[in-house]
């Protein structure tokens, strides 16, 4: 039986996605202050005008529902939904009015993009952008990659129960803590620890390069920014490739690395458990996939004659896999994909950014320890096949602890992986029809839709509307991991059916 | 007999002419950056003249030398100069400012060994076509009366919402 939402459940759903609406207008005050300080009056009249707009948004969905009320499980995961895509629309708002946007479309395309940590870009003249327009931009991923819900929870906002239900909504299945307000807050914690650890380090480097110490500062944060949220944003457009220099990428890569990890992992990591990360059932398929990965990039590479040496295949095809995987930063044109990494380079980046990071990270595609248990369960129906009828088999596997592969376990991965296979095979169609070339087309589909941000060359302010709408809707769903997206998409049409009336 | 030559003469001429552009660069070809970029690999190490708007900032080399970044059709590209190259760039464009349009003639290194595997072309000559100028970003009006518009509309929401929350029972 489908459990149709009444006005009363619309009203709940409006009322907590109005709460986050009006944070996000809170939030604006940062670029505002940025463009006061560097006296960019025009961005800054951008700012008061999306805070007037969120301000005014905000209020008319809390109104919807004069006091705050329980959150259920389908709330949960329909706010969760609905409220990613309205503060994407908020968020444009500024983003929009900046210039710097071909339509109001292609502002949300990238407020959906650093919202979902993905990186995708198709803002024109980014080089000549406002600093409090990049300082949006970057902060949208560190919303984003923490989940608009978690930073709101942090906050202590949407309370009254429902709080875990927000939370898994969101793409994340551990509580880390007990409390699931302490585990928000210990997500902070975690990221703040190595956001101001990298924007040190990026910041030492770019002194020595020669830039001045305020410009210094605002790109080290950035990079450091989008490299944990495995964003993949960039202040300038050569994205890494601006700087020339392997110690930014080596940072930036470490980063990268530390925010495709479990939070979970670095919770108990950080309570001293070393021996996890050995063992972690997710940790090794993470380090085998991109292992194997490398291996091949660098076989394509050699037979694509790379004439650039060992630190070249570094920085080049060891960063791009990693890059894949997280934040999507580039280190190489799109067109240096086709014509120096081979075929079997391509493969190999696009299967890494499938694979993607670790549950409960700010990396996205399917997850490893999806593969990890899908391995798993292959081994379990080979030992079932080979043992006696009567014989009771079971498969352990340590993920935060140790675990007993249930049939229930298995099948839900396989629904997810599922979505998230079919969904990188449409977008890949979709773009095949728009006429790109399998290898273009597949390629970015399975980065949007693995929030992973690297592109080929087909995402750019040129490129077809729809496509545009598809990506879209690839870069939101596939951050949500599909549940919350597809409970909102069944709730819509329910709601659009007409009710069928009791024969009396 | 001879028409025959001529024809075949002319078709090869015709696919010579189709296949050149793809693989060799005439002398004096001012490429923009996005093209150099999109130029056949087997075009790396040749010269190359680019012409782009130096932007960011001036970056220090690993090994000498100084980077700067110039941009044209979207796309930058890093141009590895010497001291007195450098010196010769006035302004580099960013949000206040457009930087200077340079041309630039120099070697195409699609994966410098010099540079750890860097796309990056080493100038040999560099001329100033036209200095950078200062961009004016007018204050339009409809942004100022949106947020007003948004503050006033918003508050009221705001004061009816608290009124009626402190009047509703509990």
């Amino acid at each position: 039986m489908w459990v149709r939402m009444r006005w009363q459940d619309i009203r709940v759903v409006l009322h907590f996605t109005g709460i986050f609406v009006v944070g996000l207008g809170i939030a604006m005050l940062i670029p505002l202050a940025t463009a006061l300080v560097y006296r960019e009056w025009s961005a800054a009249l951008d700012y008061f005008a999306g805070m007037g707009v969120a301000f005014t948004v905000g209020m008319v969905m809390i109104s919807s529902m004069i006091k705050r009320p329980r959150v259920s499980h389908v709330h949960a995961m329909a706010i969760t939904a609905f409220a990613w895509m309205v503060a994407a629309c908020v968020a444009a708002v500024p983003l929009s009015l900046s210039g710097n946007y071909v339509t109001y479309l292609d502002a949300v395309f990238d407020a959906i993009s650093g919202f979902t940590v993905s990186g995708l870009t198709v803002v024109v003249d980014l080089d000549h952008l406002a600093l409090s327009h990049n300082m949006w931009r970057h902060l949208t991923q560190f919303l984003g990659g923490q989940g608009i819900v978690v930073t709101a929870l942090s906050m202590a906002f949407a309370l009254k129960g429902g709080a875990f239900s927000l939370y898994m909504a969101e793409g994340r299945d551990e509580r880390i803590l007990p409390n699931v307000i302490h585990t928000a807050r210990f997500i902070w914690i975690v990221t703040l620890t190595y956001v101001v650890t990298g924007t040190l380090a990026i910041f030492a480097v770019l002194m020595y390069l020669g830039m001045p110490i305020d410009r210094g500062l605002l790109h080290s944060f950035w990079i450091a920014v989008a490299a944990f949220d495995t964003g993949g944003f960039a202040p300038q457009r050569m994205n890494l490739m601006y700087y020339h220099n392997y110690l930014v990428e080596v940072v930036a890569l470490l980063l990268m690395m530390a925010g495709s990890i479990n939070f979970g992992l670095h919770a108990t990591v950080w309570r001293g458990n070393r021996v996890e990360i050995r063992r972690n059932l997710e940790t090794r398929v993470l380090a085998s996939v991109s292992a194997t990965m490398i291996a091949l990039v660098a076989m394509g590479m050699a037979y694509s004659a790379w004439t650039g040496g060992a630190l070249g295949i570094f920085r080049k095809g060891v960063f791009q896999v990693v890059a894949g995987q997280s934040a999507g930063h580039q280190t190489v044109y799109p067109s240096q994909f086709m014509d120096d990494f081979g075929g079997i380079g391509i493969l190999a980046i696009i299967i890494g950014m499938a694979v993607g990071g670790s549950m409960s990270s700010t990396g996205g595609g399917f997850k490893a320890l999806r593969v990890g248990v899908m391995w798993k369960s292959l081994v379990l129906s080979i030992k079932k096949s080979l043992a006696p009828p009567t014989a009771a088999i079971m498969v352990r596997y340590r993920h935060l602890g140790e675990r007993i592969l249930t049939s229930e376990v298995t099948s839900t991965t396989a629904v997810v992986l599922t979505l998230y296979l079919l969904t990188y095979a449409a977008g890949a169609i979709i773009g095949m029809a728009y006429g790109y070339s399998p290898a273009q087309a597949t390629f970015e589909s399975v980065s949007a839709t693995a929030n992973s941000g690297l592109s080929i060359g087909v995402t750019s302010a040129s490129m077809p509307t729809g496509l545009k709408l598809v990506y879209m809707f690839q870069m939101w769903a596939g951050r949500l991991e599909f549940i919350a997206v597809l409970v909102l998409g069944a709730q819509i049409v329910l709601a659009l059916k007409p009710r069928r009336r009791r024969a009396s | 007999m001879r028409g025959r030559v001529l024809q075949v003469a002319l078709s090869v001429m015709a696919v010579i002419l189709l296949i050149t552009p793809a693989v060799a660069l005439a002398d004096e070809t001012v490429l923009s950056p996005a093209q150099v970029v999109e130029l056949d690999p087997s075009l790396d190490g040749s010269t190359v003249v680019v012409e782009g708007e130096a932007v960011g900032d001036v970056l220090r080399a690993l090994g000498g030398g100084s980077w700067v970044n110039i941009l044209g059709d979207e796309v930058g590209l890093g141009i590895w100069m010497t001291a007195d190259m450098v010196e010769r760039i006035e302004y580099l464009g960013h949000y206040k400012h457009s930087g200077d349009l340079i041309r630039v003639t120099g070697t195409l290194n699609r994966t410098c060994e010099e540079h750890g595997g860097e796309f990056d072309v080493h100038a040999e000559e560099m001329e100033i076509l036209a200095p950078g100028e200062p961009l004016t970003h007018h204050i339009r009006p409809r942004e100022g009366t949106m947020g007003v518009v948004g503050f006033i509309v918003g508050s009221f929401l705001l004061i009816r919402y608290l009124k009626l929350r402190a009047d509703s029972p509990l």
